[in-house]
């Protein structure tokens, strides 16, 4: 069972933050969950400096979710610096985004995100997408885990 | 026959005194005659300031070769008159290429006069027809270039449209795309105050809720074919070989209500269509949805699919015939447009852009679509296609 896993959002939107948690209230994830709202804090988490340096209070994420249109460091900057660390290259990336850009898409899978998922329209949706995402990721999936910083 | 250089009689005779006594001979009659005292001055006068040349016989004959030079080089228009005063029994060669009238003496002065007149007549003629040919020329030069300067403008208005076209294709998408945030906010929030606060709400206030919900649904529906649309405007396209008949009935597969028994029948066979499978897949879905939807209350919705050659062979067009409540001719421009339905969502719901998509789609597989209908009576949409070889 993988419930220890620690969930990292990345995304800017409050709103979307707002119903992202509910969806998984609602579909039962009960894993640690953290969010940030920029690349550079993504970045900053990840590799444990600033203020994310306490890895007790901010621990290492077994999964992130991630979104590609952000502030200061977009999403795709942030998934090619992260796969480019050694600690950090196995960590699963779920790119959950608004944007159906062929481009963005291709760059993506390229850059090694594990799976392409969209911002669905309605609350229902997202919790139904949230429940899949339990029964695959935390409930089948395999995860490899190297000790981060 | 005035005094311009290109009505000048020449003059050339064995000596000054000749030239002199023929010109005064003719003077009387308002001829400009000029005497010319050597052969090189003479060749450079004919081509444009001279009429003809009055000479002799001895003379003409000595310099044949020089002056066929220069009768040689004339233009196209020009057949420079040549008088020449013979002996009796002279042994002029005849010169079949010079414009030459042998007048043989001794002579009577009115028929050296004659036939100098009828010479400059002639030249004048030839004189009409280069002008005629300058103006020609003239006028085809002007065409010419009003026609580059033409096809230049197109060409820059053209590419201004293709740029205004990219323009707003890319803000449509972009504005379908960054309205799909706060729908979601919309739609989330109502959602949220529901779930949370449906007790503490009355029925009205529940209803107002529903209301905005589903408005925001309908909203983000509309959002996401005016995306589906701008995709297919602006996107990337390949062509290929496609079997229509096997992509219909995939789409079938997806739609509950037409994978009923006897609702949709394929005549085969299609032919093999050329074709971009996914933006097809969508004209296909978005046809048969609207056979699905547009039926009078509690009939069964049946479609009819059948495919016919178009002259002169390089097409073939698909019918999709229905039984529904069918569409007045007076519409059928219409419906082809981004939200151009003809009945209110209560009635049908639906975004009233599918139709646009489909030609949308339809035309940028280099193809067209149509449709016969009358209210009442089903309605037979076709698209043509491009077959695959």
């Amino acid at each position: 069972m993988n419930r220890s896993k620690t969930i990292l959002l990345v995304e800017d939107s409050q709103d979307d933050v707002f119903f992202m948690q509910r969806a998984l209230k609602e579909a039962s994830i009960t894993n640690p969950f953290f969010v940030v709202g920029n690349g550079q804090e993504a970045m900053d988490y990840l590799s444990g400096t600033a203020k994310f340096s306490d890895r007790s209070k901010y621990p290492m994420p077994g999964l992130i979710f991630l979104d590609l249109k952000l502030p200061l460091k977009r999403g795709l900057e942030v998934l090619s610096w992260l796969r480019e660390q050694e600690s950090l290259c196995n960590v699963v990336v779920v790119v959950l985004t608004s944007s159906q850009e062929p481009n963005d898409l291709r760059e993506a899978y390229r850059l090694g995100a594990n799976s392409y998922l969209l911002k669905p329209g309605s609350t229902a949706q997202l919790v139904e997408l949230m429940k899949v995402v339990k029964a695959y990721w935390f409930e089948s999936n395999l995860f490899f885990t190297v000790e981060g910083p | 026959m005035g005094d311009v250089l290109q009505d000048r009689l020449l003059v050339l005779m064995p000596t000054a005194r000749d030239a002199q006594r023929t010109i005064n001979a003719l003077s009387g009659s308002r001829l400009a005659c000029v005497a010319c005292e050597t052969l090189a001055e003479l060749c450079s006068k004919i081509p444009t300031s001279a009429a003809a040349l009055l000479t002799e016989e001895a003379i003409a004959r000595d310099t044949q070769d020089h002056l066929g030079k220069a009768l040689q080089e004339q233009p196209p228009w020009s057949d420079f008159p040549v008088i020449v005063l013979s002996h009796a029994g002279g042994a002029m060669q005849r010169r079949p290429t010079w414009n030459m009238t042998l007048v043989e003496r001794p002579l009577r002065f009115e028929t050296l006069r004659s036939v100098v007149e009828t010479a400059l007549r002639h030249r004048h003629h030839q004189y009409q027809i280069r002008d005629a040919l300058l103006n020609l020329t003239r006028a085809q030069e002007e065409l010419r270039a009003a026609n580059r300067e033409l096809e230049q403008r197109v060409e820059e208005r053209t590419q201004r449209l293709r740029e205004t076209i990219i323009e707003l294709e890319a803000f449509s998408y972009t504005v379908s795309h960054d309205l799909r945030a706060p729908l979601r906010a919309i739609e989330g929030y109502a959602e949220a105050l529901r779930n949370d606060y449906a007790d503490r709400l009355d029925d009205q206030g529940r209803t107002f809720l529903s209301k905005i919900s589903f408005s925001a649904e309908r909203l983000d529906l509309m959002v996401k074919d005016v995306l589906a649309y701008s995709r297919i405007a602006k996107g990337e396209i390949e062509l290929g070989p496609v079997n229509i008949a096997n992509l219909i009935r995939h789409v079938v597969e997806s739609y509950p209500l037409l994978g009923e028994a006897g609702a949709v029948t394929i005549r085969e066979p299609l032919p093999r269509l050329l074709a971009h499978p996914a933006y097809l897949t969508q004209c296909v879905s978005n046809l048969l949805g609207n056979a699905v939807k547009f039926v009078a209350p509690g009939q069964k919705p049946k479609v009819t699919i059948w495919a016919e050659d178009e002259p002169p062979g390089t097409h073939a067009r698909v019918w999709f015939e229905d039984n529904g409540i069918g569409i007045a001719p007076e519409h059928h421009k219409q419906i082809f447009e981004i939200f151009g339905r003809i009945h209110s969502t209560q009635k049908f719901e639906g975004t009233g852009i599918g139709l646009a998509i489909v030609r949308k789609a339809v035309e940028r597989m280099g193809g067209t679509v149509g449709l016969t209908s009358e209210l009442g009576n089903g309605t037979r949409f076709w698209l043509s296609l491009k077959k695959a070889v």
